[in-house]
């Protein structure tokens, strides 16, 4: 996708997403009466800012020259395994979150944390250590020493 | 007042002080540093500790820590750009490129001289200057809060890269995310969508840390270049005495706004930050540097957030008004100890107040030293590959979101943010407007609304008064500014065609 068509993608979806929040605001915000700047006033304004920017930067995206030949190749193309180790490595953090709370601190973080090492193709073993290593000392420091809580 | 020197002096001069300085740098800085932990939080942390001991070297440590943290956000700012205390987002600008060019060393020691020439204006500005900055920041009300807000809104106009409009929108992206939470005036919910938890709204920190840490790691992990070492050749490069003296211009005055913007109540490192680099960026005989690794950028912000350092002790001393929230802590630790701001404490505890003030001027000079010391490490560390680094990272970012409030809330908002973050890079939206905005935004709002409240609906009141009124006329300037320089450059070059 070139940097023209990224724009008009960005330029309709906060279009619709200021369209979206001037209608929701009224459900949002209970206007006080006031007939000074209520609280709805500020959101509204931001909303309407985004809409006319959205279409702005719509209509600069038609205006504007597209890249030239040789800007086109270095197009960013839409690589399937690199955005799909971003999402699996994302869903482990998703898991390593919410099972934090049920298995404590320690243990999800070895286990989810030793995932992601492992995903991302950490071969010497000794890494895996010092992580084990880690997930303790900081426990140690932060709960015990520093009273501080942990998830 | 000399005999309050003398006794300060003797204080200072004590091994208990110089370790407890040192001891809070060195912490100070590693908290700093890393992501997740901020400044604030160490101060806070260490708070308990310094009970039991006598009110010099307490006070001592927490200074230490103080300038340690927010010095110490630089180094992470620039090897992996993730601020590690929200002050820092404004190092990333041209720290962060400097490294990628290949000099991280000279930079990270730019980012020492800058923060410790920084810091010890402020310290001057504190010594010689309190009580009467103090009564200037005396007279800010809500007008000139709105107006110095709006003033640094208008930096979006220049740090939102190649189209200004993209930035405005994140910038209204920003102020819209900072709405959440309870209305400041009226005190009712706002766009909460009936989640309870975001009563209180987004939080800052797990905002930042998602924003650009996680975004990051992701960013990172999409790239998919693990080995680090074929990248860049850490050499650990010093800066020059001509890199020094060409900045050195920038950095009083970055550390002169930051002491000014941190004598203010309620403004902090982070704008002070920003506004120095966009003052840098203005003033610059070479503004398209800026972004992209200019050495002066970088002294700008670092010398703006440590300015803030020193001169955010003269409301606390003066007037027992914290500057922000660091000195918030610090209030609470002088009281515990018995000191009650205010000008009874010049009288009573003189000798004691001036030992605050030039042991916080030692503590500038130990930042400067650990610094280098710290830097060898910080290096060494990153040069450690990517994939090994990331889960501790990630994890530590996590942890530092679940500690603002100890609620698994702001971990998700950490989460949601990055992500959002990620694909808002994609989409080559920049990011740095919605950070100024989500600072800023509150701030402008709030005040503009109890300006109106005070002045009874009118908008005169903005303008009648002296401060404001030269804050908005700063902000139209600062606004318009890009647009004009760019507009008079099309017109030389069409005139330098024919």
């Amino acid at each position: 996708m070139d940097a023209n068509i990224k724009n008009r993608i960005s330029g309709f979806f906060f279009l619709f997403l200021g369209i979206f929040l001037w209608f929701a605001i009224p459900y949002q915000i209970k206007s006080d009466g006031m007939t000074m700047m209520g609280p709805d006033f500020f959101p509204k304004f931001l909303s309407v800012g985004l809409m006319l920017l959205s279409l702005l930067l719509i209509i600069q995206s038609f205006v504007k020259k597209g890249p030239s030949h040789e800007q086109k190749a270095e197009v960013t193309k839409f690589e399937l395994k690199s955005e799909l180790r971003v999402f699996v490595v994302f869903l482990i953090i998703v898991l390593y979150i919410i099972m934090m709370p049920l298995i404590g601190f320690v243990i999800a973080t070895i286990l989810f944390m030793g995932i992601v090492m492992f995903i991302l193709k950490v071969k010497k073993w000794y890494f895996y250590g010092i992580l084990v290593g880690f997930s303790f000392i900081v426990y140690y420091l932060f709960e015990k020493l520093l009273y501080v809580q942990l998830p | 007042m000399l005999e309050n020197i003398m006794g300060a002096l003797g204080h200072l001069f004590s091994l208990n002080s110089v370790l407890m300085i040192n001891i809070g740098m060195a912490l100070g800085i590693v908290f700093g540093a890393l992501p997740g932990l901020t400044a604030t939080m160490a101060i806070a942390l260490f708070l308990p500790i310094t009970f039991g001991m006598n009110p010099i070297s307490g006070i001592l440590l927490l200074l230490g820590l103080y300038a340690g943290g927010i010095y110490g956000g630089s180094i992470t700012a620039i090897m992996i750009k993730t601020p590690g205390t929200p002050a820092s987002a404004a190092t990333i600008l041209d720290g962060y490129p400097l490294a990628q060019k290949g000099q991280p060393g000279k930079a990270l020691h730019m980012a020492v001289a800058a923060s410790t020439v920084g810091g010890l204006l402020s310290c001057f500005i504190l010594l010689f200057t309190a009580p009467q900055v103090a009564q200037f920041a005396l007279k800010f009300g809500p007008p000139e809060y709105f107006a110095l807000a709006l003033f640094g809104l208008t930096i979006i106009s220049s740090v939102s890269g190649d189209n200004v409009v993209k930035g405005l929108m994140m910038g209204m992206l920003g102020m819209l995310i900072s709405t959440i939470g309870l209305d400041p005036i009226g005190g009712m919910p706002r766009m909460n969508f009936n989640i309870d938890y975001l009563a209180g709204g987004v939080q800052q920190i797990p905002v930042l840390i998602g924003l650009f840490a996680i975004s990051e790691i992701l960013a990172k992990i999409h790239s998919g270049q693990f080995q680090v070492k074929s990248d860049l050749e850490f050499k650990n490069e010093r800066i020059t005495f001509q890199e020094f003296r060409a900045s050195l211009k920038t950095m009083l005055k970055s550390g002169a706004i930051g002491s000014f913007i941190g004598a203010i109540p309620g403004t902090g490192a982070t704008i002070a930050s920003f506004l120095s680099y966009n003052e840098a960026k203005r003033v610059s005989k070479n503004p398209e540097e800026f972004g992209k690794g200019s050495l002066d950028g970088l002294a700008a912000a670092e010398a703006g957030n440590n300015g803030v350092t020193g001169a955010t002790l003269i409301p606390l001393l003066t007037l027992g008004v914290p500057g922000d929230s660091v000195t918030a802590v610090m209030l609470g630790a002088l009281m515990m100890q018995g000191l009650v701001p205010g000008p009874e404490l010049f009288t009573n505890f003189g000798d004691i107040v001036y030992a605050i003030m030039i042991g916080f001027i030692i503590v500038n000079i130990f930042m400067f030293l650990q610094a280098n010391f710290f830097i060898k490490g910080f290096v060494r560390i990153a040069q450690i590959p990517i994939n090994v680094l990331m889960p501790f990272l990630i994890t530590l970012c996590i942890i530092g979101a679940y500690a603002v409030n100890n609620t698994m809330f702001d971990v998700y908002v950490l989460l949601v943010f990055g992500v959002m973050a990620y694909l808002l890079n994609k989409f080559k939206m920049p990011l740095t407007p919605m950070l100024i905005a989500i600072i800023l935004g509150p701030m402008a709002e709030v005040n503009l609304r109890r300006s109106l409240i005070i002045g009874e609906g009118s908008y005169a009141i903005l303008f009648s008064r002296p401060i404001s009124l030269a804050f908005i006329i700063a902000a139209a300037v600062s606004f318009s500014l890009p647009f004009i320089k760019s507009y008079i450059d099309k017109r030389k070059a069409q005139a330098a065609v024919k």
